[in-house]
């Protein structure tokens, strides 16, 4: 029986299709694994069935019913729970108090402490969680915590748990206790929809899979038919949607080293690991991988966002590890970040104030710590006409435009200091066509001046179409290189999953090629 | 151009309905105590600016206002909460008063310099100390301000009640400054001195920051987006720290006003909060320069006219507290509106989340 199901279910955001048309159903009493890439509309699916959004279009079906779902209360009366990747809970009360948070039972005017605590353990008990009531949150693993929403959840009777991204936050060890009490909730008979894009866990506990990609539904196959090889091609698309032309490279010197280089985020969690890279001159060096395997940690090292733990990163025979962003900048090295709204524009400034953001204290722009206004203005109109940014205005504000019009003032800005390295991060991610087209010529012509160039892109089909070297990207490590022309969609799909020709690993061999 | 005008007329109407607000609100309280708002108003206007007296009288209000306003716009500009003017008003002010009566025979014109850039100085120094815990340590410049307001109040009540004390005075304040420190008034009828000049002065120069200066266009991308500020390579613990000295700078000169203009020597808690009302004018002015001289004059005409409308109506002055509490509370609806978004979610209907894709 299908316990959930949709129909032509549809959510737009402005003009932005961000579900199109979404069928998928989930049957009752299996673990449900729906995958896809960041952005790919996950999320706003499960938020419309938990009542945090509404569907534009489509119809929504639970236990064969058709349900208007409007708020995470309906959703909890329909026995649909959620557990975000953010928790919400207390920190300074205790897992008892925490868990039956709103709805404690009441004798009088008071609080039932006695029945709180017996419901509680009750419920520990039955799922076999590893938890102390008594214990507060603020001093408890992130583990256990998720253990808690998880139980909170439970606590409400439902019977459908929607999981989102929940072993992102978790150590190796809190993955496989999850994995665990996700058995034994199903044993108990309870529906479990996990969100993911880590595919070794989809296979280890999900009997079925949806993949979701550009906000629409790419297949629905049973996990024991595929392996994570081909969920990881479906995942990024197959298909290569747009041909560039482009000619031969020929690579000059080598400009910029990365060498053995670590880090951690702030769980402690080493996410680099001995990533080591060389880009020459001339050359597009693209850096695949499913995204979460690192690729934005590098990045942020890269643009002196973050600290490296280990390593080295060289620059024309010149150390510049850990360089703050400013002198990364003045180096010769341009980057097209990862979350254009957040590090590489605001929003609320003018166009042309955005277009000189990191060489504002270059020369014509400032003179002796004042601004020299024609300059900038001089150079913004110049920049929009050759970069084919649509607006009438310099001096409107960049969160007026479109995905691919403010795409195109970063690149503007980058490109057009002249940079000898150039960092390109999801550069397409969001755009329209037309601009995808557009922004990967300007890629290309920067490549053909000579100048080296690291794209990082979960579309494969982008650093396909780019790429001179292509090296893969996974769980923190540079998995396989090769050069374009021995690089197949199948043998990077291997590399993307985590599967090596040699078992040993390449990741060992840092200077192979 | 049709996007900056459009631009610059919503930057203007929406501080002109919330005065409105304010006043049709303070309407009601006059109707409800049994007088006239018509008459109770037109007394504010005219005792605001019926003559030159009045109208001398009105900027003289003004002064001090409008630089602590440019104070705390700076500094909000960038996303910075110095909530400390009233602070750094009163260390500028009494270095003022130090400098005002330790030297005596100079020439008039380097003695006023020299107590400016004392009172300059201080302030400065005195921010300075919440702008280096904020830019290198993360620590809330609102709480550390707030509380230093407190500490350089009794400091300087301290120094003017026993070190400094002037002779024979019956309150706690210092000796007289020398007459070469007198900033001159521009007429008898009214207190009205050069020190609004200098505020003046000071509305250009902090246009000329944020619109001309490369700190001022750091200022911007700060206090817009500190992620893309720091991505695009600008150092933010330094300029944090050099915005909240300028601030404290220009609080500082705005106690010098007032010792060299008004009292003529540093007298303890002097001042009736010209710090918190800078925080409300820059925030009707929207933190621009030309807005705060605005709303600074606004807010001088109010604080000058409300006596004339005790005299003459028995309204009592404190009305002109309660429209400048309900300017606050207008102002307060609109930047929670605006901030979280409440016009699209009512505009929205009940959809409630919107981001999240």
């Amino acid at each position: 029986m299908n316990i959930i199901e949709t129909k032509q279910l549809t959510k737009c955001f402005g003009g932005l299709k961000a579900n199109d048309n979404i069928d998928f159903h989930v049957e009752a009493g299996e673990i449900h694994a729906i995958v896809g890439e960041n952005g790919a509309g996950k999320s706003t699916l499960m938020n419309m069935l938990f009542g945090l959004l509404q569907p534009t279009d489509g119809e929504l079906f639970i236990r064969g019913k058709r349900v208007r779902i409007e708020s995470p209360k309906t959703a909890i009366q329909l026995g649909i729970g959620m557990v975000h990747q953010h928790f919400k809970l207390v920190p300074s009360l205790t897992v008892v108090e925490n868990i039956m948070l709103g709805c404690e039972p009441v004798r009088s005017l008071f609080i039932d402490r006695r029945k709180q605590l017996e419901t509680v353990n009750k419920l520990i008990k039955d799922y076999g969680f590893d938890i102390d009531a008594a214990a507060k949150i603020r001093d408890v693993s992130i583990g256990v915590q998720q253990r808690v929403e998880i139980l909170k959840m439970l606590n409400r009777d439902v019977d459908i748990l929607i999981l989102d991204e929940p072993t992102a936050v978790l150590t190796p060890q809190e993955c496989d206790e999850l994995m665990r009490n996700m058995f034994e909730l199903k044993k108990k008979g309870k529906t479990i929809i996990i969100i993911t894009h880590k595919l070794n866990e989809v296979k280890k506990c999900s009997d079925s899979v949806t993949v979701i990609r550009q906000g629409k539904v790419v297949d629905r196959v049973r996990t024991c038919d595929v392996d994570e090889k081909e969920l990881a091609r479906m995942m990024v698309g197959r298909e290569v949607l747009l041909q560039v032309e482009k000619g031969s490279s020929n690579p000059g010197d080598m400009v910029y080293e990365v060498n053995g280089l670590c880090t951690q985020d702030n769980r402690g969690v080493k996410v680099l690991d001995h990533v080591s890279l060389k880009v020459c001159a001339g050359e597009i060096l693209g850096i695949a991988g499913v995204e979460g395997n690192g690729q934005s940690e590098l990045v942020r090292i890269m643009a002196g966002m973050m600290y490296s733990t280990e390593g080295k990163i060289v620059l024309k025979c010149k150390d510049i590890t850990n360089s703050a962003p400013a002198g990364i900048r003045q180096q010769g090295i341009g980057i097209i970040p990862e979350d254009r709204y957040k590090h590489g524009l605001c929003k609320n400034m003018s166009i042309a104030g955005n277009i000189i953001a990191g060489y504002h204290e270059r020369e014509p722009y400032c003179d002796k710590q004042f601004l020299n206004m024609k300059a900038i203005k001089d150079h913004a109109v110049k920049a929009i006409a050759c970069f084919d940014i649509r607006t009438d205005s310099v001096d409107k504000n960049v969160g007026n435009l479109s995905g691919g019009n403010a795409q195109k003032v970063i690149i503007a800005r980058e490109l057009s200091m002249n940079p000898d390295l150039l960092i390109a991060c999801q550069p397409t991610r969001g755009v329209d066509i037309g601009s995808i087209e557009f922004i990967h010529k300007q890629i290309i012509g920067c490549r053909d001046n000579g100048k080296a160039v690291i794209l990082i892109s979960s579309e494969l089909s982008e650093i396909m179409s780019l790429s001179d070297r292509i090296a893969v990207m996974y769980r923190g490590r540079i998995l396989g290189e090769m050069p374009r022309s021995q690089a197949t969609v199948e043998k990077l799909g291997l590399l993307m999953a985590g599967i090596t020709e040699n078992p040993k690993g390449r990741c060992k061999d840092e200077n192979y090629h | 151009m049709k996007t900056t005008t459009r631009k610059w007329i919503q930057a203007v109407i929406s501080p002109i309905v919330t005065v409105m607000l304010a006043f049709m609100v303070g309407a009601v309280l006059i109707v409800v105590s049994g007088k006239s708002p018509v008459e109770a108003y037109g007394a504010l206007l005219k005792g605001g600016l019926a003559g030159t007296r009045s109208i001398f009288n009105t900027l003289f209000s003004a002064t001090p206002i409008i630089l602590t306003g440019l104070a705390t716009a700076i500094s909000f500009k960038a996303n910075i909460f110095n909530m400390g003017v009233e602070g750094q008003l009163y260390m500028g002010a009494f270095a003022a008063a130090y400098v005002g009566f330790s030297f005596e025979g100079l020439y008039p014109i380097l003695h006023v310099t020299l107590c400016v850039l004392a009172a300059m100085a201080a302030g400065g120094i005195y921010a300075l100390i919440p702008g280096i815990l904020k830019g290198y340590l993360n620590v809330n410049e609102m709480v550390s301000t707030i509380m230093l307001n407190y500490v350089a109040i009794l400091f300087t009540t301290h120094l003017s009640s026993f070190t400094f004390k002037a002779k024979g005075a019956g309150f706690a304040a210092t000796e007289l400054i020398s007459h070469s420190a007198f900033l001159p008034r521009f007429s008898k009828i009214s207190q009205l001195n050069a020190a609004f000049l200098l505020a003046l002065l000071f509305v250009v120069l902090t246009f000329i920051l944020m619109r001309r200066v490369k700190l001022g266009y750091e200022i911007e991308a700060i206090g817009q987006n500190l992620e893309f500020a720091e991505a695009a390579g600008m150092n933010v613990a330094k300029k944090t720290v050099i915005i909240m000295v300028i601030s404290g700078m220009i609080g500082g000169l705005a106690g010098a006003g007032e010792v060299l203009g008004v009292h003529h020597r540093f007298i303890s808690q002097f001042s009736p909060g010209y710090g918190w009302d800078g925080m409300t004018i820059a925030l009707l002015g929207k933190n621009s320069p030309f807005g705060v001289l605005i709303s600074g004059l606004f807010f001088g005409l109010l604080k000058n006219g409300g006596s004339t409308m005790e005299l003459m109506v028995e309204v009592p002055r404190s009305l002109i507290n309660i429209l400048q509490g309900l300017i606050i509370f207008f102002l307060a609806v609109e930047l929670g509106f605006s901030r979280l978004g409440l016009w699209k979610k009512i505009r929205l209907g009940k959809t409630g989340k919107v981001e999240g894709v």
